[in-house]
């Protein structure tokens, strides 16, 4: 059906867009939060660059306290004080050295920042050797200030690197922060982008499908109407020629007789057909009914075989009718129909002279039902594709033998709507059986009124369905 | 014995086929309607054994004309089969809880038709002498 690739493809192309949508959004969603990610790391590395040009002037401050602390005490606390500082300023300052690998400007700061400490360590240490060879007047009488002017460029040049990392700092900041909103838009943007396209797909969806059921329901409108509009000209035109060519009106001449014969033979064939595609239009649209009640595999098979014995004796061939009184729980009307429909093709598919055999055998969890012949049996390609609609054995079978191309499929959606299973079983020159079977099951219990109301209307149908069905043979 | 038919259908050529039909297999009489207007008229008149009414008419349908029968004491006691083109079991769903006493498939056999009708009524099976 056409309308059901549509809605195939509109839910693959809704599906696809949406997957689409969301693989942009997730590789924009990425890039993103890394982007965010590593903006933040940079500020977090800031603030430890920072840190450790504090503690790098601290320590060096701590070290000149304690340089003047020994060289005016001569307490050697104050020594050991020094060299804890002086030990703890190499780590700190490779430390920093790592840190800012990244900036060429830092590190050349930081060698710069390396060789004034170096030099203000010299001039400490040189300080101390001073205070013990010769006393605190040795130390005044050194004048010398190159220590303060050290300690003066050192202070001028980590102030200098805090400022430029500050500013670094305010630019990572800022730069963070706007990436934090872009992560916030991107992502409420695809979300919103996908749940439109979700909507978008389901919208079309269900248009599609509102479309194809207003078509379906045309379409079952159409086949009923013209069903109508073609069985009362049907009626007439049928009728006039049996009553024509049942000699009640007056005696025809032997080839007027033998007209009649052919029109009423297709007329039948024409009321068959309607019959036939009115089922499949019901068995389509899901609007057949299967009106379960108990009933005898038995008297299931001998009504069909009542219904197909005067076609059975025009063909020249005998019913064998088996013996069978197990219950199932079915629909009576739809298994006759089967029934009936397996019955006229075995009749039709007989030499004359042949025998058509009909049984209803129980096995342990179903019943099933057997029709063979002794005809020219159906080729092994041909077995399951006779069951489909317009499939026959032999493309002239239907005008020869007078069949809808139907029957076969309407048996078996029927057999399937009972929950059992129909199949073929043939040998070319031999004959073919063929089994539908139908599952015991738990019979539903029902109060005497309402079975008594479906008795008699599975009874008005029955009448109904028999005229319907086999106008020729009443 | 010589049943009394009242046929009701827009149709005229089925009007004919099913008179035709009954007068000459089973001998019965037919009177026939073109509407359920005029029906409805004939069988307060001609008082019918029982009345074949089509269901799809122009203007006044079967159940409709069913409900004015049965409505008036006269007629409300004259069986009513009802004729339909229609054969889906939800129409005849419908047509059930009407109060036809049962339903006649078109198109039908014309040399069973009367051993229908009297099969729904329960009449004994009756053949031209």
């Amino acid at each position: 059906m056409p309308i059901k690739r549509t809605v195939e493809k509109t839910v693959l192309t809704g599906f696809v867009i949406v997957l689409a949508l969301f693989g942009i959004v997730g590789v924009v969603s990425q890039r993103t939060i890394v982007g965010l990610v590593e903006d933040n790391q940079w500020v977090t590395h800031t603030h430890m660059v920072l840190e450790l040009l504090q503690r790098v002037s601290f320590d060096v401050t701590q070290a000149e306290a304690s340089v003047r602390g020994f060289v005016i005490t001569g307490n050697d606390n104050f020594e050991t004080q020094y060299h804890a500082a002086k030990d703890l300023i190499e780590p700190l300052l490779s430390d920093l050295r790592l840190q800012t690998s990244d900036n060429p400007a830092e590190q050349k700061s930081i060698a710069a920042l390396e060789s004034l400490i170096r030099e203000r360590f010299a001039v400490m240490d040189q300080g101390i050797q001073t205070r013990k060879n010769g006393g605190l007047n040795a130390v005044l009488a050194l004048r010398n200030n190159r220590g303060l002017v050290l300690s003066a460029q050192i202070s001028t040049l980590i102030a200098q690197m805090r400022s430029q990392e500050n500013r670094l700092l305010a630019e990572r900041n800022l730069r963070a922060r706007q990436s934090e909103r872009r992560a916030f838009v991107v992502v409420l943007l695809a979300v919103f982008l996908a749940m439109i396209a979700v909507m978008g797909s389901v919208f079309l969806v269900f248009r599609d499908l509102t479309r194809r059921r207003q078509i379906e329901r045309m379409k079952s409108e159409f086949v009923s109407v013209v069903s109508h509009e073609l069985r009362t000209p049907l009626t007439s035109i049928h009728g006039s020629l049996t009553l024509l060519a049942s000699g009640l009106l007056g005696p025809t001449t032997e080839k007027g007789n033998r007209m009649l014969e052919i029109a009423v033979t297709n007329t039948d064939r024409l009321i068959r057909l309607l019959n036939d595609i009115l089922d499949v239009e019901k068995l389509d649209s899901g609007s057949m009914e299967i009106r379960r009640r108990l009933c005898n595999g038995g008297e299931l098979i001998r009504n069909a075989a009542d219904v197909m014995r005067p076609m059975a004796q025009k063909h020249g061939i005998t019913l064998d009718v088996g013996e069978s009184e197990t219950a199932i729980w079915a629909d009576p009307d739809r298994l006759a129909q089967c029934l009936t429909n397996l019955l006229s093709n075995a009749i039709k598919f007989s030499d004359a002279g042949g025998r058509v055999r009909v049984r209803a055998v129980p096995t342990a969890a179903e019943l099933r039902f057997e029709v063979s012949d002794e005809g020219r049996g159906i080729p092994w390609s041909k077995q399951s594709s006779i069951f489909e609609r317009f499939h026959q054995v032999d493309a002239s079978d239907s005008r020869k033998k007078g069949g809808t191309g139907l029957g076969l499929a309407i048996s078996r959606s029927i057999v399937q709507q009972h929950g059992g299973r129909i199949w073929v079983e043939s040998e070319l020159g031999k004959g073919s059986t063929f089994f539908f079977t139908v599952p015991f099951r738990k019979v539903e219990p029902t109060n005497g009124t309402q079975s008594n109301t479906n008795q008699s209307a599975t009874t008005d149908s029955r009448r109904e369905r028999n005229a319907e069905t086999h106008p020729a043979d009443r | 014995m010589q049943r009394h038919i009242l046929l009701i259908d827009d149709e005229e050529d089925i009007r004919e086929v099913v008179a035709l039909s009954l007068e000459t297999v089973a001998g019965w009489r037919v009177t026939s309607a073109g509407s359920g207007r005029e029906g409805i008229e004939l069988a307060r008149k001609a008082m019918p054994d029982a009345v074949l009414l089509d269901v799809m008419m122009p203007g006044q349908d079967g159940p409709a004309t069913l409900r004015l029968l049965r409505s008036d004491e006269i007629t409300a006691r004259i069986p009513v089969i009802f004729l339909t083109a229609k054969v889906q079991s939800i129409e005849r769903e419908r047509l059930q809880g009407a109060g036809a006493a049962g339903f006649l498939a078109k198109p039908f056999n014309p040399m069973t038709l009367a051993n229908e009708v009297s099969e729904i009524l329960g009449w004994q099976p009756s053949a031209k002498e």
